[in-house]
């Protein structure tokens, strides 16, 4: 579905744990696109196939073309499975924090690009300009993605509609996560992409919408 | 008719081993080999691992007398020998100081000298090919429109780099292997 300028939002409807997948269309230079957390290929439980229905609703938006670039705001499998194949099947780019670079690789997964804190540029005639932020807690590596333009927070598991993200997983840490979601609590949101739909789609819209998650957040989560 | 005694397992032991042959010459060796060698190789490694907090090298060295002694510096010394590799300068130069302990006359300060030498040129001429696979690979993504201070290519895990860098340390390494082999025979 899309939801504003040319960023898609890919809302995961299956039983099984699957992630939210993000695109923006015909960024990169002939008309490529860039996926955010493309998910599993095959869910583990249900084995319902999570990168068949990604490709099938985006067919529904008209996206057509290829994909240039799959960012991973995090190297946990419900989020990267399907990376290697997107990245086999058209040619492209992965990119993901180093600090998850060995969680990903020990899947089997190659790393092209290692994103860092700082501004990401996506040209295609015009340029589309995001803000990485190295956002950890739910894993050492996790990314979280902030569009400026259009006050849209891409925020993976670190944040969720009234929850946050799970920290007892391997690298996980409370005190990281809490530090992260302190900082991203300080930038003017419009839209905050979760990673999953837990309990609600995970796309929170209004500036009041999301001021009202993290102050529920921080007062019956984090403190 | 006169009764058999029943031995008992020791004393069946001790008939085994008194039938025995004495052990050659070689045999006593590689005995004391299997034994001894082991002490200097983890002395070393402990040395080189910083296990060893206040304990004198030498004193530590000094404990064995003869062949024993022999065996045991071998080890040590070639044990910190295969420590030194081009791309862990730190372990070596520690490594070299380590065989210093061995105090025998030789010009361990020339080696260290010769093995900073070494492994800053190879830092300098692999530091060129990793910066210039890296101009090539971030032309490449702003080719494809991908850019910014948050884009780092992965360089290192490239085929293209790990083969150039696998080319241009072969002659390094055999200057290392070079200077190691000048201590390897020194005891």
């Amino acid at each position: 579905m899309k939801l504003v300028n040319n960023l898609y939002t890919y809302v995961w409807q299956g039983n099984d744990n699957n992630c939210n997948s993000y695109l923006f269309a015909d960024v990169l230079k002939g008309n490529r696109h860039v996926v955010i957390d493309p998910g599993h290929i095959t869910t583990p439980s249900y084995r319902e196939p999570g990168l068949i229905k990604l490709f099938k609703e985006m067919e529904k938006d008209g996206i057509e073309g290829t994909t240039g670039l799959v960012i991973l705001t995090h190297a946990h499998p419900d989020h990267c499975e399907a990376a290697s194949m997107i990245r086999e099947q058209n040619s492209a780019l992965v990119a993901l924090h180093e600090a998850d670079g060995n969680i990903y690789k020990r899947s089997g997964g190659i790393v092209d690009i290692y994103l860092e804190e700082g501004e990401l540029q996506l040209a295609n005639g015009s340029q589309t300009r995001l803000q990485i932020y190295h956002s950890p807690g739910h894993s050492p590596g996790h990314i979280t993605i902030y569009w400026p333009e259009e006050k849209v927070l891409i925020a993976g598991d670190v944040i969720f509609y009234r929850s946050t993200g799970r920290v007892d997983l391997p690298g996980g840490n409370a005190k990281t996560i809490k530090q992260s979601i302190e900082r991203l609590s300080g930038l003017d949101i419009n839209y905050l992409l979760c990673g999953h739909p837990y309990g609600h789609p995970g796309i929170i819209e209004g500036k009041e919408e999301v001021q009202q998650n993290f102050d529920f957040i921080k007062s019956h989560i984090l403190f | 008719m006169e009764e058999e005694k029943i031995k008992s397992a020791l004393e069946i032991a001790m008939e085994k081993v008194a039938k025995m042959a004495d052990l050659t010459p070689q045999e006593i060796r590689e005995q004391k080999e299997r034994e001894y060698r082991p002490r200097g190789e983890v002395t070393a490694n402990k040395y080189l691992s910083h296990v060893y907090k206040n304990v004198d090298l030498a004193v530590e060295l000094n404990k064995y007398q003869g062949e024993e002694d022999e065996i045991v510096r071998k080890a040590f010394l070639s044990f910190l020998c295969r420590a030194i590799q081009l791309d862990e300068a730190d372990k070596s130069l520690r490594a070299i100081e380590g065989i210093q302990a061995l105090d025998i006359a030789f010009d361990f300060d020339r080696v260290k000298g010769e093995f900073e030498e070494i492994s800053s040129a190879f830092n300098q001429e692999r530091e060129k090919t990793y910066q210039k696979l890296e101009d090539s690979q971030r032309e490449i993504l702003n080719g494809l429109g991908i850019s910014g201070s948050a884009v780092r290519p992965n360089v290192k895990e490239n085929a293209s780099f790990q083969n150039e860098l696998n080319q241009m340390r072969a002659p390094y390494d055999m200057r290392i292997d070079k200077l190691k082999d000048k201590m390897l025979y020194l005891i």
